[in-house]
C-alpha cells in the first residue's frame, strides 16, 4: 500500500537529475496544513498525549506511585474510605481504592490511544478493501458488498458490543487459532468491525468516480490487471479521503472504547482506563470531584484535539474545501 | 501523402456493438439498445493511417475501444495481425496488447494526476517487460527525448505540463513498447490550433521512424486530411463512405461527407467565404431508434422516398475504384454541389 512520503522509485535520484522538485498534491496539502494554526495546536496536543501514554511508566516512577498500587488510609483514602483531594504528593487526588488519579489518567492514555489507533486501522483496512472492490468491480460484487454494508450499519453497536463482551468475559470465544477474551483485543475488534462500513461507503463513492477516468482506461489498454490498477492508479486517488476519515475515526473509536469500559464491558480492571475511571467516579462525584473531572478532561481534550486535527487535515487535503480556517 | 498499401494489419468484419439501455422497458419483446456500432467492416493496412471521421455520437470512439477490446463487441469479428482477438481471454490478450496502443483525447484526464510522468510513461514497460528500475528509467528518458520532452522532467507531475506537453507524454506512453498499431482518439481536438500542428507532425515523424499504423479518429476533416491515407466517414454507427484520402477530398460521394467537408475549417478566409456551406438541420437522431433504411435519410438534403425503404450497401458508386465505397443510392457526381439545407419535401406519403 503506497503511503504518502514512501520512496517512489521516480523520486529517488532527484539531486542527481538536478531538476525542480515536483510539488505533489501531498506536499501542497502539508504546506496548507502547516499554516492552519488550530490544527497545528491540536497536533501538538495529540503529540503530547501520545508522549504521556508512552512515558506513563516514567511519570509513575518520577512520582513514585504505581498505577495499581492502593495506598491504605489515611494516605490513599480518608479514614472513612473516601477518595482524598489533590495534595502535593497526589496532584490529581486519589480514587476510592487509594490509587493516584494522575498516574492512572496517564496510563489510561495508553489504552485510549492504542484502541483508538488499532480499531481505526482495522476499520480502514477492511473498509478500503471492501470499498475498492465494490467500486471498481461493480455489478454483483458491488450489490453484495453494499448489502453487507447496509447490514453492518443496521446492527445496534452498543447492544451488540455489550452482549458480545459479556459473553466473551464468561466463555472466551475460539475463532480458529485466535482466542477472544475480555480485554483490549476484543474492544479493538468490536469497534473496528463496526466502523469499517462508513469507510467502505466513502471509498466506494470515490472509486466510482475515478473508475470512469480516462487514465484508468489507459491503464486497461496497456494490459494492466485489475489489482494493479486498483493499487497503482485508484488507491493513491482515494488515499486523501481515507486519511481524512481515519483521523476523524480515531476520536470516535476512543469515545466508543471509553463507553464500553464505562459500561463495564471494555478493558477489565485493574487496568487504568478513562471510561472505567469515570464509571467508578460516578458514586463519589459529590465528595470527590477530582476523581471524575480529571479522566473526563483527559477524554475531552484527546477527542477534541483529534477532531480539530482531523478537520484541519480535511481542509488541507480535500480538493473540495477552499482555503483554511484562519 | 500517397497510400503505401501493405498487408492487412486489422480487419473488422461486420462489427456490432449495442449497449443495453439501463432501466428501459422491453420494447416489442426486445430490450432497447443503443446502436453504437451497427455492422462496420474495415481494413487497416500496415503502415497506413486510416482516418475515421464523424460527429459526436457516430460511434467512432466506441469503434476504437472495440478494436482494443476495451469494449466487448456484440457481434462480428476483429482480426489483428492474423489473430482473431474477438474472444481472446484477458490472459491471452496480454501479448496482443503490447502491439496496439491508444492515444487519448483528453490530455488532462488520460494521465493519473497522482503519478509522476516517468512512472506513467514507464507503465507499459513495467507491465510487459522485466527491466531493472535503472534500465526502465533510461528507456523512459529516451522516450521523452523522442517525443520532444525534456528527459529531466521525468520527476514531475502531469499538472506541471501544458496540454501539448501532456499529449506528448501520452504519445510517449503509447510508443513505449514500439507497438504495431496506435489508435489516436481525437489526439489534438483538446489542444490549441498552434499546438495541434506540432502534435500532428510528431505523429507523422514517429510513423515514418517506427513504421507505425495509425487509426486516427477525429471530428474535424481538416485535421485528418494531413495525416490520413484513407478516410472512413461514420454516422450513427455505420460507415457511409470510405475512400483514399485524395479521392475523398476531391470528390466526396455521400451527401453527408460533402456536408462534413463543407463544414471543415479552412485556412483561407476568402475561400471560406466563397464556398457553399451545407448546413445540416437538426441533431443526430436517437441511436436507440435509428432511422429506417439509410441512417442519414432523416437529415439528408437529397433524400428520396426509397432511401428509407432499404439500407444502401457500402460499395463503389458511379465510376469509382473498388477502394472507394459509398453507402448511398444517390451519390454526388464529381464536383456536384447542392445547397438545400432542409430535407427535401417528399413526394407521396412519408414512410
Amino acid at each position: 500500500m503506497p503511503v504518502p512520503g514512501a520512496p517512489d522509485p521516480w523520486e529517488l535520484e532527484t539531486e542527481q537529475a538536478d531538476v525542480i522538485q515536483g510539488r505533489s498534491p501531498w506536499r501542497l496539502g502539508f504546506a496548507k496544513l502547516r499554516r492552519d494554526r488550530a490544527a497545528m495546536i491540536a497536533l501538538g496536543v495529540v503529540v503530547m498525549i501520545a508522549l504521556i501514554a508512552v512515558l506513563a511508566p516514567v511519570i509513575a516512577a518520577l512520582i513514585g506511585h504505581g498505577p495499581d498500587v492502593q495506598y491504605p488510609p489515611p494516605i490513599g483514602t480518608t479514614i472513612d474510605g473516601l477518595p482524598k483531594a489533590p495534595t502535593f504528593s497526589f496532584l490529581f487526588g486519589t480514587d476510592d481504592l487509594g490509587r493516584d488519579v494522575l498516574v492512572r489518567v496517564a496510563y489510561g492514555a495508553q489504552v485510549s490511544l492504542l484502541v483508538g489507533v488499532l480499531a481505526t486501522l482495522l476499520a480502514v483496512a477492511i473498509g478500503a478493501l471492501v470499498g475498492l472492490a465494490a467500486g471498481y468491480f461493480g455489478r454483483v460484487v458491488d450489490t453484495v458488498l453494499a448489502r453487507v454494508v447496509d447490514v453492518m450499519l443496521s446492527i445496534p453497536f452498543l447492544l451488540f458490543a455489550i452482549s458480545l463482551a459479556s459473553v466473551v468475559s464468561v466463555t472466551p470465544l475460539h475463532i480458529g487459532p485466535i482466542v477472544l477474551q475480555q480485554g483490549i483485543g476484543i474492544v479493538v475488534i468490536v469497534i473496528g468491525t463496526f466502523s469499517w462500513a462508513t469507510v467502505a461507503r466513502i471509498v466506494r463513492g470515490q472509486v466510482l468516480a475515478i473508475r470512469e477516468k480516462e487514465y484508468i482506461e489507459a491503464a486497461r489498454s496497456l494490459g494492466a490487471g485489475s489489482w494493479r490498477i486498483i493499487v497503482i492508479d485508484v488507491l493513491p486517488n482515494v488515499l486523501a479521503p481515507i486519511i481524512i476519515y481515519a483521523t476523524l475515526l480515531i476520536p470516535l473509536s476512543i469515545v466508543s472504547e471509553a463507553s464500553l469500559s464505562f459500561l463495564g464491558v471494555g478493558v477489565p480492571p485493574p487496568t487504568a482506563d478513562w471510561g472505567s475511571m469515570i464509571a467508578e467516579a460516578q458514586q463519589y462525584y459529590q465528595e470527590a470531584w477530582w476523581f471524575l473531572v480529571f479522566p473526563c478532561l483527559a477524554l475531552i481534550i484527546t477527542t477534541l484535539a483529534f477532531n480539530i486535527l482531523g478537520d484541519g487535515i480535511r481542509d488541507a487535503f480535500d480538493p473540495r474545501s477552499t482555503g483554511t480556517r484562519a | 501523402m500517397s497510400a503505401v498499401p501493405g498487408d492487412v494489419l486489422v480487419r473488422l468484419d461486420d462489427v456490432v456493438k449495442h449497449f443495453p439501455v439501463r432501466g428501459a422497458r422491453r420494447h416489442r419483446g426486445e430490450r432497447e439498445v443503443v446502436h453504437a456500432i451497427d455492422g462496420v467492416s474495415l481494413e487497416v493496412r500496415r503502415g497506413e493511417t486510416l482516418g475515421i471521421v464523424g460527429e459526436s455520437g457516430s460511434g467512432k470512439s466506441t469503434l476504437a475501444r472495440c478494436i482494443l477490446r476495451l469494449q466487448e463487441v456484440t457481434a462480428g469479428s476483429i482480426v489483428f495481425d492474423g489473430t482473431d482477438i474477438t474472444a481472446l481471454s484477458q490472459r491471452r490478450l496480454r501479448p496482443v496488447r503490447r502491439e496496439m496502443q491508444m492515444i487519448f483525447q483528453d490530455p488532462f484526464g488520460a494521465l493519473n494526476p497522482r503519478r509522476r510522468v516517468g512512472s506513467i510513461i514507464g507503465d507499459p514497460l513495467a507491465i510487459h517487460t522485466k527491466g531493472s528500475g535503472a534500465e526502465r528509467k533510461r528507456q523512459v528518458q529516451e522516450l521523452m527525448e523522442l517525443v520532444g520532452l525534456n528527459p529531466e522532467h521525468f520527476n514531475r507531475f502531469p499538472a506541471e505540463f501544458s496540454g501539448g506537453q501532456r499529449q506528448r507524454i501520452g504519445v510517449a506512453r503509447a510508443l513505449a513498447l514500439r507497438p504495431k498499431l496506435i489508435i489516436c482518439d481525437e489526439p489534438v481536438s483538446a489542444l490549441d490550433v498552434s499546438i495541434q500542428a506540432q502534435i500532428l507532425n510528431l505523429l507523422v515523424d514517429l510513423q515514418e521512424e517506427f513504421n507505425l499504423t495509425y487509426v486516427f479518429i477525429a471530428h474535424d476533416l481538416s485535421v485528418v486530411r494531413n495525416v490520413s491515407n484513407r478516410i472512413a466517414v461514420m454516422y450513427l454507427g455505420k460507415v457511409l463512405e470510405q475512400a483514399a484520402s485524395d479521392d475523398f477530398y476531391r470528390a466526396p460521394r455521400h451527401p453527408y461527407s460533402a456536408a462534413l467537408l463543407s463544414a471543415a475549417t479552412v485556412p483561407d478566409p476568402d475561400f471560406a467565404d466563397r464556398r457553399e456551406r451545407i448546413v445540416l438541420v437538426g441533431d443526430l437522431p436517437s441511436p436507440i431508434h435509428p432511422p429506417a433504411g439509410c441512417r442519414f435519410s432523416s437529415r439528408c438534403p437529397r433524400v428520396r422516398p426509397d432511401c428509407s425503404a432499404a439500407v444502401p450497401a457500402l460499395e463503389p458508386r458511379l465510376a469509382d475504384p473498388p477502394q472507394h465505397t459509398t453507402a448511398c443510392f444517390y451519390p454526388l457526381a464529381d464536383g456536384e454541389v447542392f445547397t438545400r439545407t432542409e430535407p427535401a419535401r417528399l413526394e407521396g406519403p412519408l414512410p
